[in-house]
């Protein structure tokens, strides 16, 4: 593989999970929140 | 709602990337070394991360409150995430510079060792309910688990490694050409950023979830009696 397609690939790896693990919190924010009006 | 920590997150970590990929190459290992400006940072963040899960401990067990548990609990999944993106990206700058993926350096064990104690910290978070013991537990492993981190650090000190020694964190001048350290700083600020814009949502996510469990023990009792009623008057026949 080329130099390139390894830095493609740390920083997919990098900055995919960093976003994802915020989108991810935030969902699990709503969905704690909404529980929680529910009950 | 996006917040102005977000969105400062957002901001530096696009420069950062931008940054780390415009820079000239290393005059040695090429643009494969670009992997630098993501490894670097997400393993210093990784330290911080436990830094702040040891200070927050100890804030906990000198006064007990709970705010500081979910502090030391959020930073440390989040020194979680860190290590590991630490982990797979040095395979992955290894693997072409190195030849291999792993190997049985002082550095890579340790820093391994220091992911694997941490998920046994998230796991004894995880063992009881009660947020006062649950406190006291992980404060107490929170401490000493960040004994290890000064080890990890200076591990390419003390020991011959094929892991290169410290470039910037060093005495006298940092052995790096300014173009790569603008980028590489840029890189740390950009991950310093985004680890407080993660933290501030973790911890409001800890404090929702403890709401949600206070709310389901107060409501246990009552949904108990509720199932046990019949027995009861069964009982009293």
């Amino acid at each position: 593989m080329s130099d390139w397609g390894w830095v493609t690939i740390a920083y997919v790896l990098v900055y995919g999970t960093l976003g994802t693990y915020l989108v991810s919190m935030t969902s699990r924010i709503r969905r704690a929140r909404r529980a929680q009006d529910g009950r | 709602m996006k917040r102005p920590i977000e969105i400062a997150a957002a901001g530096t970590m696009l420069t950062a990337l931008v940054a780390g990929l415009a820079v000239p190459p290393d005059a040695v290992q090429g643009d494969v070394q670009r992997i630098m400006y993501v490894h670097v940072p997400s393993a210093w963040l990784a330290y911080l991360a436990f830094g702040v899960t040891l200070i927050a401990s100890v804030a906990h067990l000198r006064t007990r409150d709970l705010r500081w548990d979910r502090r030391a609990g959020a930073s440390a999944e989040i020194g979680v995430v860190f290590t590991g993106l630490a982990l797979a990206t040095g395979m992955l700058w290894g693997k072409p510079v190195w030849g291999v993926w792993w190997t049985w350096d002082a550095r890579l064990v340790l820093t391994a060792a220091m992911f694997f104690v941490y998920l046994a910290y998230l796991a004894l978070r995880r063992a009881t309910d009660d947020p006062v013991i649950r406190g006291k537990r992980s404060a107490v492993f929170g401490i000493v688990a960040a004994l290890q981190i000064p080890v990890v650090h200076f591990s390419v000190v003390w020991w011959r490694s094929l892991h290169q020694p410290p470039t910037i964190l060093r005495p006298g001048e940092p052995q790096i050409d300014p173009p790569l350290l603008f980028a590489l700083l840029m890189a740390v600020t950009a991950f310093t950023v985004l680890y407080a814009a993660l933290l501030r949502r973790r911890v409001e996510l800890a404090e929702a979830e403890d709401a949600l469990l206070t709310t389901a023990r107060i409501e246990e009792p009552v949904a108990g009696s509720a199932v046990v009623g019949p027995l009861s008057r069964g009982e009293g026949a």
